[in-house]
This record gives structure tokens, sequence and C-alpha cells, in this order.
């Protein structure tokens, strides 16, 4: 008898924490995502399939992939939209040769730029191919 | 279904290049007539409204062709707008009269610092596409509140999203407004109450009758003239000084030449050392914090603002949605890189041609800005020779040439008498300002939209009637539009003085209420609809504080809030003596006159309020972590919801009622 009580006591005390916290001033969202739940026509094919686990295991591995790509980027965006900025008034010292432009001045004024509109091209289709490489791209 | 379109537009769609290369076509056509038309004698004025005219009905005509009643093409054009031309209608809808006509000025008048706009205006497209704006596609929304309801339990959070839409987007949408009332009113001569009229009307037609869909046909066609009016005569004044058509690498040498001129001015006397701010000397007129918190607020405000994020969801796919973020950047970069070539051309002039030289031997273009007070030389408006002439010889010591400190230049003069300058036929003036016009117009549809949209879909349909059919949500989201664009139109045509200062405010508002939620939905499943509720009332309320309180209660800062003066960013000294200004019998007004000695001149580590993202932002994503670990995890259902929106494939996450 006892083994049964025990988990049985323990679960219905793990529900009552769960409960209070719920009922706590955290309960008015809870509320509300019910309606919310209900008021745009939701899709349906969420349920586990028959292979869930290998879905699993292809969106954790194609989100950490996503997660790295966004990492790398957002490194070097804040590089060239930050770092390299500070170091404007040394980098004013050079001269680009022909165009004139003292160094610091143009990579504020075009250098980080055109940096910015490479990465998004480039940005587009390395995501492009981490979603088709797990099979979650668009159909062309 | 969303990526439903009615038969005519599908064939529209086909043909989009061919339709837009003769609109391109049939414009250059416009302005070579016009210039004929100059040649033979027709007057400036008349030439001025056959510019405004024939492209305000183009947009008209479009507007018209665009008029849809089916919901999903009213919100989200049907989702069927090509990568690129998304770019394009991103790229007009982004750059405003602010960027168009004050955005080189700012250049001019700052020199490096004002470089701070330009990375911070361009820079925040990146992280649309890396952190926000495909998710939201995937997730189906038709706004942004859409999102925040869904992913954060209900109409509370949507309704804290409208809060921060409608903060953000009003302001804004009143700066465009008076802009088109500006340029109208400087160009036609109309009387500046009623040129905002006019512009109203313009900007209604674009997007009344079609929504969204013909917001964006327009904005394509608005970009194109937008572009080529700010490119023009720039270009046309790199060959004409430097024999090379691409001003963007010309001006390296203009700028060498500022240089060596600042320093001659120096020697020659033309010049204080208070007076010269040195081009392309960092950090004179913002100190490192506040020029790097400006970038940052300007890029994160970008990836946060409703009017951007929302364009993103008029893209077939994901993937497009995507490249498409990256079009808009190139399209947008056109105009950016190109603003302080302007501004550099312009100081090289001034510098040359009017510092140094005789007061009665002035150029006669100063005088046609002079009069309409945009231009002071020696203290007075330069409306005319003698006026300067008496003005200068009023100051003691005076040596009878212009120096530096006698003269005084709005910014929004550089772009607007660059033709003149330059010595270019009037035709190119009036192309220039029909690109400002454009600016203004298609920044203030987008806006006005987003504000309408909000207001008639997450508010009327999802909050008040969600029975609602399709053609009364239609009729309330025209009725809403006109009722928020008029009232714009009347705050605009008081000229409320904080207008242009409210526009940066947006993007910290914008930044503090909606990053961190929004962030957070898509990148951290844990995240849930009790931490986002927090962080957003959090960061949104702790940055409109700094705001407002920085602003109109500065008395009460200092008093109250340990507030102190912000700092000079050269010597490091306060801007303004606190004691003193706190022992003024005005000391605690509220609602001080920007003259007031402590408005907008206090705060927190000497940061600007324009940057007040930077404490509401790292506040809401503390708080959004905090509660959300405090709280229950969310549901099962919910966290699949996230896996969806992360994968591109498959149906959207929210399949809205279209019929």
């Amino acid at each position: 008898m006892l083994p049964f009580i025990v988990p049985g006591w323990r679960k219905t005390g793990w529900n009552a924490v769960g409960g209070r916290r719920a009922s706590g001033i955290f309960a008015f969202p809870s509320i509300i995502q019910s309606v919310a739940v209900a008021d745009g026509v939701l899709k349906e094919e969420l349920q586990p399939m028959p292979d869930s686990k290998d879905l699993k295991q292809r969106e954790e591995a194609h989100w950490a992939k996503t997660s790295r790509l966004m990492f790398t980027h957002l490194g070097v965006w804040f590089f060239f939209g930050f770092i390299i900025h500070m170091f404007v008034v040394p980098l004013n010292k050079i001269t680009i040769p022909i165009l004139n432009f003292p160094l610091g001045f143009y990579m504020a004024a075009q250098g980080s730029l055109i940096v910015f509109v490479v990465m998004l091209f480039m940005f587009a289709k390395q995501q492009d191919k981490i979603d088709r490489e797990f099979g979650f791209a668009e159909e062309d | 279904m969303a990526t439903q379109s009615s038969g005519g537009g599908s064939d529209f769609l086909n043909n989009l290049g061919r339709v837009y290369g003769i609109y391109t076509g049939g414009f250059l056509a416009f302005v070579i007539l016009l210039a004929v038309l100059e040649q033979v004698g027709v007057p400036n004025k008349i030439l001025g409204y056959l510019f405004v005219f024939f492209t305000l009905a183009v947009y008209a005509i479009i507007g018209v062709l665009s008029r849809t009643a089916q919901v999903s093409e009213y919100y989200v054009a049907g989702r069927s707008v090509p990568a690129l031309y998304n770019g394009m209608a991103t790229g007009a809808d982004w750059m405003s009269a602010a960027s168009f006509v004050g955005m080189a000025g700012t250049l001019f008048l700052l020199g490096y610092d004002g470089l701070a706009w330009v990375l911070g205006w361009t820079g925040g497209f990146v992280l649309v596409s890396i952190l926000i704006g495909p998710y939201l596609r995937k997730f189906g929304a038709y706004t942004v509140p859409d999102f925040l309801a869904f992913r954060y339990g209900g109409n509370f959070a949507r309704g804290l999203g409208v809060l921060v839409l409608v903060a953000c987007s009003f302001t804004y949408v009143t700066a465009q407004i008076y802009g088109t009332g500006l340029i109208a009113s400087r160009f036609l001569g109309m009387p500046f109450e009623l040129a905002v009229f006019a512009g109203l009307v313009g900007i209604l037609v674009c997007s009344m009758l079609g929504g969204m869909r013909a917001v964006t046909w327009t904005q394509v066609a608005q970009y194109i003239v937008l572009i080529i009016a700010y490119l023009t005569p720039i270009i046309i004044l790199s060959t004409k000084k430097y024999g090379f058509p691409i001003p963007e690498l010309t001006y390296g040498q203009a700028i060498s030449d500022i240089v060596a001129r600042e320093q001659q001015m120096l020697a020659n006397g033309l010049a204080t050392v208070a007076s010269l701010k040195p081009h392309i000397s960092p950090f004179i007129n913002y100190s490192p914090l506040n020029f790097f918190a400006i970038i940052l607020c300007m890029m994160v405000g970008t990836a946060s603002l409703p009017h951007i994020l929302m364009r993103y969801f008029t893209t077939p796919s994901v993937r497009e949605a995507r490249q498409s973020v990256a079009w808009s950047l190139l399209f947008i970069f056109l105009l950016y890189f190109s603003a302080p070539a302007y501004a550099a051309f312009s100081k090289l002039e001034v510098y040359t041609n009017i510092i140094g030289s005789d007061v009665s031997a002035l150029k006669p273009w100063i005088f046609n800005w002079g009069e309409l007070g945009l231009i002071q030389i020696c203290g007075k408006n330069a409306g005319s020779i003698d006026a300067i002439i008496a003005a200068c010889k009023a100051i003691a010591g005076h040596p009878g040439v212009v120096r530096l400190q006698d003269f005084v230049i709005n910014t929004d003069v550089i772009v607007l008498s660059t033709p003149e300058i330059a010595g270019l036929p009037y035709v190119i003036s009036g192309l220039v300002a029909a690109g400002g016009l454009a600016a203004a117009l298609s920044t203030a549809d987008g806006l006005l939209l987003a504000i309408a949209n909000a207001l008639s879909h997450d508010v009327y349909y999802k909050m008040i009637d969600p029975n609602a059919p399709t053609v009364r949500r239609l009729f309330i989201a025209r009725i809403l539009l006109l009722i928020v664009a008029v009232v714009a139109a009347a705050t605009a045509a008081t000229k409320p003085g904080d207008i242009l200062a409210m526009v940066g405010w947006a993007f910290s508002l914008a930044m503090a209420g909606n990053f961190p939620a929004l962030v957070m939905g898509v990148w951290w499943k844990r995240a849930t609809a009790t931490g986002a509720v927090c962080g957003i009332i959090a960061g949104f309320g702790l940055c409109l504080f700094y705001l407002v309180t920085t602003r109109y209660f500065p008395g009460a800062g200092v008093q109250y809030f340990g507030m102190t003066s912000l700092l000079n960013p050269v010597t490091g000294a306060p801007i303004v003596d606190i004691a003193k200004a706190m022992a003024l019998p005005n000391a605690m007004e509220a609602f001080p006159t920007l003259a007031h000695p402590l408005a907008n001149k206090v705060g927190w580590f000497g940061l600007t309020n324009i940057a007040c993202g930077m404490l509401g932002a790292p506040l809401g994503f503390a708080v959004i972590y905090v509660v959300s670990l405090l709280g229950k995890e969310p549901s099962k259902e919910m966290q699949a919801y996230v896996d969806d929106i992360r994968k591109p494939r498959g149906r959207t996450v929210l399949e809205e009622k279209t019929i």
C-alpha cells in the first residue's frame, strides 16, 4: 500500500505547488491565454507523430545551427556597428589612397554600411541553406 | 487563404518589372519635358506645381487601382509582394522627410558625430532579419500586437502592444505630415496649414481604399522618385567638380579640402577655435557614451518599430522575408551613403565661397533661403545684401568679410539648396521637392496604416467584436485611418515645437517596449506571459519616465530622482549649473519650454533622453527573465508553436478567417 500512496501523495503535492503558483499574481495571463487559443484558427498538426523523436532531434539540431549563425552575425554586427568606431581617432590617421578618406570617418560613413548590406544577403543564403539541410525550408 | 490574390492582381504581379520600368522611364521623360518647358520660359512656380501634382496624381491612381475588399489584401497585401519590391517599399516606408531633407544637414553641422544617425538607421536591419522579422512572417500575424497577444496569453499583452505602437507611431506620423506641409508650402507657396491638409489628401488617396496593398505599390513608386531626386543633383555636382559621376567616392577629396580649409580659416582669423567644429573629429557634439547609445537605440529601435516589421508580413515566404530585408537595406543604403557627400560638398562650398568673402559680394541663392529665415548672417536673416551689410556693421570690430561665427544655416537647407549651389536649372530643385514629398508621404502612409490597423484589427476586431463581418471590419479600418490621419494633421498644423525630437524618441520607446518581448518570444521558449507583460510595462515605463521627466519635469527630476546635468563632451564639465538653475523661480515649472535651462539637459549617467531605450530595454530583458523563471513554464502547446515559428516550412501558426 505504502508505495502506492507515497507517489500519489507526492504527485498531488507537486500539483498543489503548481496550483498555488498559478493562482497567485501569475494567474491572469493564463486565463487570457485560453481566450487567445480560441480566437484564431490554429494549426492542428502539432500532435506528436510516429517519427516525433526524429523530428525533435532535427528541430534541436536545426535550432542549434540557426543560433550559431545568429551569434556569428551578431558578432560581426557588433564589431562593425560599435567596436571599430571606438578606434576612430587612430584610424583617422590613416588615409585611404586615391579616395583621400580618413579611414575612421570612412568606416562610419560607408565601410560599416557596406558590411551590413553584404551581411544581410549572406545571412539570407546561409539561413536558407540550414533550413534546407534539415528539411524545414519552404518549397521553391 | 493567405496567398490568394485577385485575378487582376496576379497579372500585375507577373509584370512588375515592366510596369515599374515604364513608370521610371515615364518619370524621367516627364522631368526632361519640364526641363524643356523651363528653357522656353515657363515660370518656376508652374514647374513646381506640375511636379507636385503629377507625382501626387500617379500615387493616387496607383492607390485607387489597388483598392480591395479582401481582409488579407487590406492588412498584408495578400502576402504576395516579391522580396525586391518589398525592399523598395520598405525603403520608402523607412526614409522619412527627416532622412531625405534633414540627414545631410545634420551631418553638415555635426561632422563625424552625425554619422551616429547614419549607422543607427542602417545597422538595425541586421537585427530585423536575424532576430525578429522572418519569425513574425512565419507566425502569420497581421500586426505586431497580434504576435504579442498569441505568444503572451491574450488581450492584456495585445493592449500593451497597441499602446507601445501608438506611442511610437503617432508622434512620428505627425512629424511626417508636418514635413509634407513644409515642403508643399515652400515650393508651392501655399500657407502652411493649408499645405498640411493638402498633404493629408495625398496620403489618404494612397491608403484609404487599398490598405497595405495600395500602400505597398505606391511606396515602390515613391521610392523610385525619391532616390532619383536625391542622387541626381549630387551626381551632377560631383561630375562638375571632380569629373567623376560617383559622389560617394569623390567626396573624400572634398573632406581633405575641408580639413585643410579649417586650418586656413583658423590661421586667417576667419574662425575661432570655439566656433569651428572639425569635420572629421569624433566626440565633439556627443560624448562617446551618447554617440554609441544613439547608434544602439536607433538600431534596436529599427528592429522594434511596428510599421517596419509589418512590411515583412507581406512577402510570399519566410525565405523572401529574409531576402527582402537585405534588399531593403540596399535601397536605404543608396541614400544614406550619399548623405555625407551632400554634407561635404555643401560644407566645402560654404567654407570656400561664403566664409571669407566680402559681405557685399555674397551669391544670390543665399538670399532666397535667408528670406525664409533659414540662413542668418551676423545674427540677422539674410534677406538681402543691404540687411546683411547693416547687420555686420553693427557688430563691433567686424572686418567686413563673413566669418564662420557670423554664419548660421538651418539643416533643412543643405539638400534643398544643393541644386542652386551647383548652379543647376530650377527643374532639379523641383525634382528634389518632389522627392522630399515622396519621402514624407510614403512614411506617413506606412505609419498611419500601422496605427489604424492596430486600432481596427487589434482593438476593434480582436478585443471588441470578434464576430464582425469582413465588410464591417474593412469599413471600420478605413474610418479609423481617416480619423487618425485628421487628428495627426490637426496636431501638425499647430506646429508643435518638440515634434522633431519626438521622432528620435519613437525609436527608444519602440526599443524599450517591443524589443525584449519580441526577441524573447522567439528565442526563449521559457518566456512566460506574465514575464513579458511585466517586462513591457517595466521597460516602456522606465523609458517613458526618463523622457517625460528630463523634458517636461526637469526640476522634479533633479529634486526627487537624483538627476544631474549632462556633460559637455569636450571639456567634461556640466552643461548647466544645477545649483544656480534650481535657485531660479521657474526651476520646478512643469512643461517648460525648450529654452528652460534644465529642459533636456539633465539625466542619469550623462545619458541624453533620446537614448532612453538604453535604460528601458535592459530592464525589460531582466524583468522578463526573472519573472518568467519565477512562474510556471509555458504550456507544451505554446512551446510547440514556438518551434513551429522557427521552421519556415509549413502553414503559418495563426490562420486568419478571411471570409
